[in-house]
């Protein structure tokens, strides 16, 4: 017998009921058995719409059921009252009861919106966020056709809804795009965002990218680094941008991919401007504006020599870019300072000093 | 393996709270998959099993009166929609195998004799054993089993991961191994157990 066959038998028979003693067999099968696989994430998308419109709709014909139920005589009054005072209980057990997790903070709105947390305990009315508020896992963020929504979550990275979007998020840059596009910018590699959609999930590898819903299927596009696109049973496609050049991939309800190149300063990037809050030049130097503008506009950012790159960190800004996208922004701001910017490929923006 | 919890989570599910629904889909969905997968090989009959069985699990909550864990519940739903499906594709149930069927997993234990691939087939339903002991835990036992002994946590990263004190952690771990030990021993025995004695 081998020596693996002979763990296995000692592994198992090694198991006791009492409890006690050390743990040694449980790691064993543990080991052995590795880890439990988990179903993919567009199924458990797909089942999970699917579950939760069931419970949403069983809810709503549960009501009436229950008002029916509601209309009792008058010797039912003391366990009406009983069951009122019981209401009154729970609403205070409610509000003693833990704040759920907080995921991140709604950091700006426009036009018409809703984030809420759906009601607890069945009450009509649900919790809802402005910008500035923390907002917890299950939040379910919507935009109107004229609204656009920025959250930053806690992970690190930040997300953007453009008009008529849906998506509930859950913990741990994990989130459910139910409709419309959202674009992500998600400069930590050590903190992914996976976007789930009834199509395929969608992984960031430290980057810039948008998701959308779109002509029946889901259509990734990569402005910055990697994203994988998981289309279940373990088949993967990846898309990416080097050099100005991105990429966008969509994937139709067969599963069938398609890629087209797009560049990194398209103006179809644009609408990320309008779910956005202005720059703050006050307090702020040139370096730090241009590294944001930049990364508004997909641009890379370079510097003529150290020199420029120093005082640039030097240069304190005054004043304010309202209304403006980052790049007509880039142009007004240098032309209040000693720094220009020289002509060179479409996705760079050189900078040096005047002459 | 009856929990209180369960009866409290069916409890805020049926009083419409989300965050319960989303705590009832996370802590079952895998694991209904996990089962109905053992039974049915195409992946797109099992999601149509496992999702009717969740939809028609959330429209009749109110019947579960906790006598049994609500994931022996739930896996009842869904041996009656694996049952349906064999028979709206005119095939027998009993073609189906899966570990904790017991006289199927009999049969597959004896081929543990056979001459040939005699440890790939030990490793394989021991796998399948360990995993199917892990879904019948609680789930908060089985996720800190699997933190301790698969992730390699300290019991302090446990406790960060859970939400919790080191101290509640530890009792955890305590109370997980011995269900963990006596799940394994009761489903290793229901199944043919001598045959690892051996």
């Amino acid at each position: 017998m081998t020596d693996r066959k002979e763990t296995l038998r000692g592994g198992a028979s090694a198991v006791n009921t009492n409890g006690v003693g050390a743990d040694s067999d449980i790691r064993k099968l543990m080991v052995l058995a590795g880890r439990r696989q988990e179903p993919p994430a567009e199924v458990r998308a797909r089942v999970h719409a699917s579950v939760l419109n069931a419970w949403q709709q069983h809810a709503v014909h549960a009501a009436p059921a229950a008002l029916d139920r509601g209309r009792i005589g008058l010797y039912r009054w003391p366990w009406a009252i009983a069951a009122s005072l019981l209401l009154v209980l729970a609403g205070w057990g409610l509000l003693w009861s833990p704040a759920p997790t907080p995921v991140g903070q709604l950091a700006y709105a426009s036009g018409g919106y809703s984030v809420l947390q759906p009601a607890e305990g069945g009450g009509p009315e649900s919790q809802r966020y402005h910008v500035g508020d923390s907002i917890p896992i299950g939040t379910l963020a919507q935009t109107a056709d004229d609204g656009y929504l920025k959250i930053a979550l806690d992970q690190g990275a930040s997300l953007r809804l453009d008009r008529s979007t849906s998506v509930t998020l859950q913990n741990n840059g994990h989130l459910w795009l139910h409709q419309g596009r959202i674009y992500v910018d998600s400069p930590d590699r050590d903190s992914q965002v996976n976007i789930v959609t009834p199509f395929a999930s969608v992984i960031d590898v430290g980057t810039q990218f948008t998701v959308a819903l779109i002509d029946g299927g889901v259509s990734v596009v990569v402005r910055e680094g990697l994203v994988n696109v998981s289309l279940g049973e373990r088949k993967t496609v990846s898309a990416k941008a080097h050099n100005g050049m991105g990429e966008m991939l969509h994937v139709d309800d067969k599963q069938r991919v398609k890629r087209e190149p797009i560049t990194t300063t398209d103006l179809r990037w644009n609408w990320i401007h309008q779910a956005n809050t202005d720059f703050d030049l006050n307090a702020s130097s040139l370096y730090e504006f241009l590294r944001w503008a930049c990364r508004e506009e997909g641009l890379e950012l370079h510097f003529a020599s150290q020199a420029v790159e120093l005082a640039a960190k030097q240069t304190r800004l005054h004043g304010r870019i309202t209304g403006m996208a980052p790049r007509e922004a880039i142009q007004a701001v240098l032309a209040t300072t000693q720094f220009v910017s020289q002509s060179g490929l479409a996705h760079q923006l050189v900078v040096s000093f005047k002459r | 393996m009856v929990q209180n919890g369960d009866l409290q989570l069916v409890q805020r599910v049926l009083k419409q709270e989300r965050l319960a629904f989303e705590q009832f889909f996370e802590t079952y969905f895998s694991r209904l998959y996990r089962f109905c997968a053992a039974r049915i090989s195409s992946p797109e009959a099992c999601e149509d099993i496992v999702q009717e069985t969740m939809i028609k699990a959330v429209r009749s909550l109110e019947s579960f009166r906790g006598e049994a864990a609500l994931f022996s519940w739930l896996c009842q739903i869904c041996r009656h929609e694996i049952s349906n499906w064999y028979q709206r594709q005119g095939r027998k149930v009993e073609m189906c195998v899966s570990l904790d069927d017991a006289p199927n997993i009999r049969a597959a234990l004896e081929s543990l004799y056979a001459p040939a691939a005699v440890d790939e087939a030990e490793r394989l339903a021991m796998e399948k054993l360990v995993q199917l002991t892990l879904d019948y835990l609680p789930d908060n036992y089985s996720r800190a089993l699997e933190y301790m002994y698969l992730e390699g946590m300290t019991v302090k990263e446990i406790a960060a991961q859970l939400g919790t004190g080191v101290i509640a952690v530890q009792s955890l771990l305590a109370r997980a191994r011995v269900a963990f030990r006596r799940g394994f021993k009761d489903l290793q025995q229901e199944i043919g157990g001598a045959a690892y004695d051996g």
